[in-house]
């Protein structure tokens, strides 16, 4: 555990942020129910590639989700959080509380 | 039926066309896009141009004599592939309407970017698509296709080359 990578800080985009909060919140969800969710925060051509690199992070994991039988086409894709991702998550919304904090204030000054 | 009568005909078919709805629809269309190709193309010219060690006179030559290729090219095939997809009844009955992109990309990109990007852009495609054909708005499916083609575009450039190392360096500028 005392490796330099293990100890990083992990970092999280906005975007990052706005899907695990949502898949922390509401449990397991697909991709479209996201971008609809968002309010247009999440665009429909960037979101697959954003859970992707979520994905190869460990934040999140997704399983196809067969469709109903009298429906055909693409399985969709269905996402939630990992446990990594959970920690990630509320280590963040810690780290803004903190930094918006007077405790924050009062140390700088 | 000689050719003056089938002239005839045609420019009857014109007025006929031109007195409807859909027609003047068409052509609002076409002018916006031509317009906001025309003036992208135009704007990417004179970025590369300005930039030139060149004086302004021959500056405006080369702008004048490029700006004419490019806007035709970009607007030829941009506002012909849009205005394809908004209107053409054919493409409604195709399927799966996203097919040729699909191809493309899993020539260009690996099977995971595959499967994880692009195999759930055109899944989320055909399920608002149908939906739509379903609830008949067939504007909204028109709609909808221009829409995912962007975002199917949106996805490609983020995931080539350009746009992992556009990425790669704003995270360095951070």
């Amino acid at each position: 555990m005392n490796d330099s990578k293990n100890n990083e800080f992990p970092k999280l985009s906005r975007k990052e942020f706005l899907v695990l909060g949502m898949l922390i919140g509401r449990g397991e969800m697909f991709g479209l129910e996201m971008v609809e969710a968002s309010e247009g925060e999440l665009k429909r051509g960037t979101i697959y590639v954003t859970l992707q690199r979520m994905g190869d992070k460990g934040y999140i994991e997704s399983r196809e989700e067969p469709r109903s039988m009298p429906e055909i086409g693409i399985p969709r894709r269905k996402y939630w959080a990992t446990g990594l991702g959970e920690r990630v998550y509320h280590t963040s919304v810690k780290a803004h509380e903190i930094f918006n904090s007077d405790f924050a204030w009062g140390g700088v000054n | 039926m000689n050719y003056i009568e089938k002239e005839d005909q045609s420019f009857k078919g014109f007025i006929k066309d031109a007195l409807t709805i859909r027609f003047w629809i068409y052509m609002l269309t076409a002018v916006f896009l031509i317009l906001s190709t025309t003036s992208i193309a135009n704007s990417i010219t004179a970025l590369i141009i300005d930039k030139t060690i060149l004086s302004e006179t021959i500056k405006g030559i080369f702008k004048f004599a490029a700006q004419i290729p490019l806007a035709f090219l970009v607007g030829r095939y941009i506002v012909a592939n849009i205005l394809r997809i908004l209107f053409s009844n054919k493409l409604l009955s195709d399927f799966p309407i996203n097919s040729k992109l699909l191809f493309i990309t899993n020539f260009l990109y690996s099977r995971k970017i595959q499967k994880e990007v692009f195999l759930p852009i055109a899944a989320d495609w055909l399920e608002e698509y149908f939906e739509a054909l379903f609830k008949k708005e067939i504007w909204k499916a028109r709609w909808i296709n221009v829409r995912y083609t962007s975002a199917f575009l949106a996805a490609m450039w983020q995931k080539s080359p350009i746009g992992d190392l556009i990425e790669f360096i704003s995270k360095l500028a951070k």
